[in-house]
């Protein structure tokens, strides 16, 4: 069997078992299998197992688990309710303010978390009865909350940024550094939308209390003093990893310290929170960590076939200039977003596209940039847009699904936008990282 | 009650990541505050890491939370949708038995020499987590069939 015929084999049996709904974890492993012992014989299993135990025993992946305990402690401590709060309070006076300060909220919680699931699901519980007892649009509620949720992809530290630096064998500070203005612009966008939207149709955001505009400067920042702990968590963490004075990993336990020093001082914190907190990072970790252990044991066998060096070889092929072919890869990338979970995107798809960029002569950095952000568009996009399902779960009955995804177009337009901006303008990327350099 | 084994495991286990944060975050303060970094935090902490990421798989199955896309498979009728899942279910079980026999013996030609990191510290954590990877993906199997027998009991999938 040639590495043509791999290629059939793989994407064959891979999106047979995904669609009838098997794990995505064990989808990869079943295919892996196949595919070995179609090439191989039965004794590649055994590489498969080899891998199983080669992946986990990786560093820079323990940065995962430590991210997702300093996320779920700020969550648990009502440091994002409280986000919220303060954040529309200082926005009350822009059109649409209460929706500025989500997408403010959405942002900051995007640095402390980076777990967009806890994110969706936190504005949803606490930004979404808030904004439609206001009497907000319900569709540019649940557009808002859903947009303002996945920037988690996006914003660092996320934890997409962490498995493509993983996957790519690139900085992982690099990285975060690159993605930091795309991101800000993404947010920026956003509350611009919201604010030129509710300038045009009032009705759809009307205006705050009285007393929420005519609040005394005074108080509206003494509301802000509660977030100035965790205000310096997000900089410690994120400025130890941009200047080099700690690796993602150390970074990420810095975080989960300053995170229980934090709600421990808020004083809503218990004993018994603690113990809830770890369960859920522990919970957390299996569904993420085993799609990565099972593509990963997929892609090598794949490699073995001559696989990766085939599609590497076609996409590089294809009669276009490299800007066509990055594009391509961008479009490959939106169609694998809507069908597949984006870390099992990032595995399966890295180890052949990067090869043809670097080929290409694009930074990889840069690329990391854009393919976060084609992630982030896929978080929104259905049918699996994972975002929609993360806020019906915490919806109010009478809100469906097909309300949710038909509120999120404006904001994939609007990511669109700025992915077009970051590969038109790749310095948009590229500046931070050089000037940390 | 397997299923409840399973998942009050990996439960248990995860307060390793308390362990990892406490251990990291102290080789950070002894490095620049104390000027003495430890030789073995890195090596430990991969360790205990490593035991949950791959106990992490069979509680994931367990609590029936490990990623999937349902969307076509919920559009079929009942009935498909209950075959579908025993089929899953022996997939899993094969899949599960064929790495776990390769798994074993990785594991024992481990033991058998005992195999170490090579590492100043030298521990025999690769030995230790081939033999874990042996637990997890045992556990799996058995997971799965549970979930088989217990999908066949229900019948339709009422």
């Amino acid at each position: 069997m040639g590495p043509e015929s791999a290629t059939i084999l793989v994407l064959g049996f891979l999106f047979f078992f995904i669609a009838i709904g098997i794990p995505l974890a064990i989808a990869t492993l079943s295919t892996a299998i196949i595919l070995g012992m179609s090439m191989f014989g039965f004794n590649s299993v055994l590489l498969i197992a080899n891998r199983l135990y080669d992946a986990s025993t990786n560093y820079v992946l323990i940065a995962v688990p430590l991210f997702i305990l300093m996320g779920v402690l700020m969550e648990r401590g009502g440091i994002a309710a409280r986000l919220f709060t303060v954040l529309h309070i200082w926005s009350a006076r822009l059109p649409g303010g209460m929706g500025v300060g989500c997408v403010f909220a959405g942002a900051i919680m995007a640095a402390m978390v980076g777990i967009v699931g806890a994110e969706i699901i936190t504005l949803g519980l606490v930004a979404m009865p808030a904004m439609l007892a206001r009497g907000y649009d319900k569709r540019l509620t649940l557009g808002v909350i859903c947009a303002s949720g996945s920037l988690g992809a996006m914003i660092p530290p996320s934890l997409v940024l962490v498995f493509f630096g993983l996957i790519a064998g690139e900085s992982i500070a690099q990285l975060f550094a690159a993605a930091f203005v795309p991101g800000v612009l993404m947010a920026l966008s956003y509350a611009g939308y919201i604010v030129i939207r509710a300038s045009l149709q009032p009705s759809l955001a009307p205006p705050p209390t009285r007393e929420e505009i005519e609040m005394p400067l005074g108080e509206k920042l003494a509301l802000g003093t509660g977030l100035i702990l965790p205000a310096l968590i997000i900089l410690g963490v994120l400025g130890s990893i941009y200047f080099g004075i700690a690796a993602p990993t150390e970074a990420a336990a810095i975080g989960v310290a300053g995170a229980l020093l934090a709600v421990t001082i808020s004083g809503n914190f218990r004993l018994s929170d603690l113990h809830h907190t770890i369960l859920q990072t522990g919970r957390a970790i299996g569904p993420v960590l085993w799609v990565f252990l099972g593509a990963n044991a997929l892609i090598s066998i794949y490699s073995l076939s001559g696989g990766v060096n085939y599609l590497a070889g076609l996409i590089g092929s294809v009669d276009l200039p490299p800007m066509g072919i990055i594009l391509v890869i961008l479009f490959l990338l939106f169609l694998l977003g809507m069908v597949m979970d984006w870390i099992g995107i990032a595995i399966l798809t890295m180890p052949v596209f990067l090869p043809v960029v670097e080929g290409l002569g694009f930074d990889p950095i840069w690329f990391g940039v854009i393919f976060c952000i084609s992630m982030q568009i896929a978080y929104l996009t259905p049918p699996i847009g994972a975002s929609a399902f993360y806020l019906k779960s915490v919806a109010p009955p009478d809100v469906t699904l097909s309300e949710i995804f038909a509120s999120i177009w404006p904001f994939v337009g609007l990511q669109l936008v700025v992915l077009a901006l970051v590969v038109a303008f790749p310095g948009l990327a590229l500046w931070l990282p050089a000037m940390l350099n | 009650m397997i299923t409840t084994a399973i998942r009050r495991l990996g439960d248990g286990l995860s307060y390793v990541y308390a362990v990892i944060a406490v251990l990291t975050f102290g080789e950070v303060c002894a490095r620049y505050f104390f000027n003495a970094p430890s030789q073995w935090t890195i090596e430990v902490v991969v360790m205990l890491a490593s035991v949950h990421y791959l106990m992490a798989g069979p509680q994931a199955y367990a609590t029936q939370t490990h990623i999937r896309i349902t969307v076509l498979s919920e559009k079929l009728p009942l009935r498909i949708q209950w075959l579908l899942s025993l089929f899953e279910r022996a997939v899993v079980a094969v899949v599960c038995a064929m790495i776990g026999y390769w798994a074993l013996h990785q594991a024992m030609k481990a033991v058998s020499i005992t195999e170490r990191t090579g590492s100043n510290l030298n521990t025999p954590s690769p030995t230790i987590l081939k033999v874990v990877l042996v637990i997890a993906i045992g556990l799996f199997t058995l997971q799965a069939i549970v979930h088989f027998i217990k999908d066949l009991r229900s019948r339709n999938g009422s």
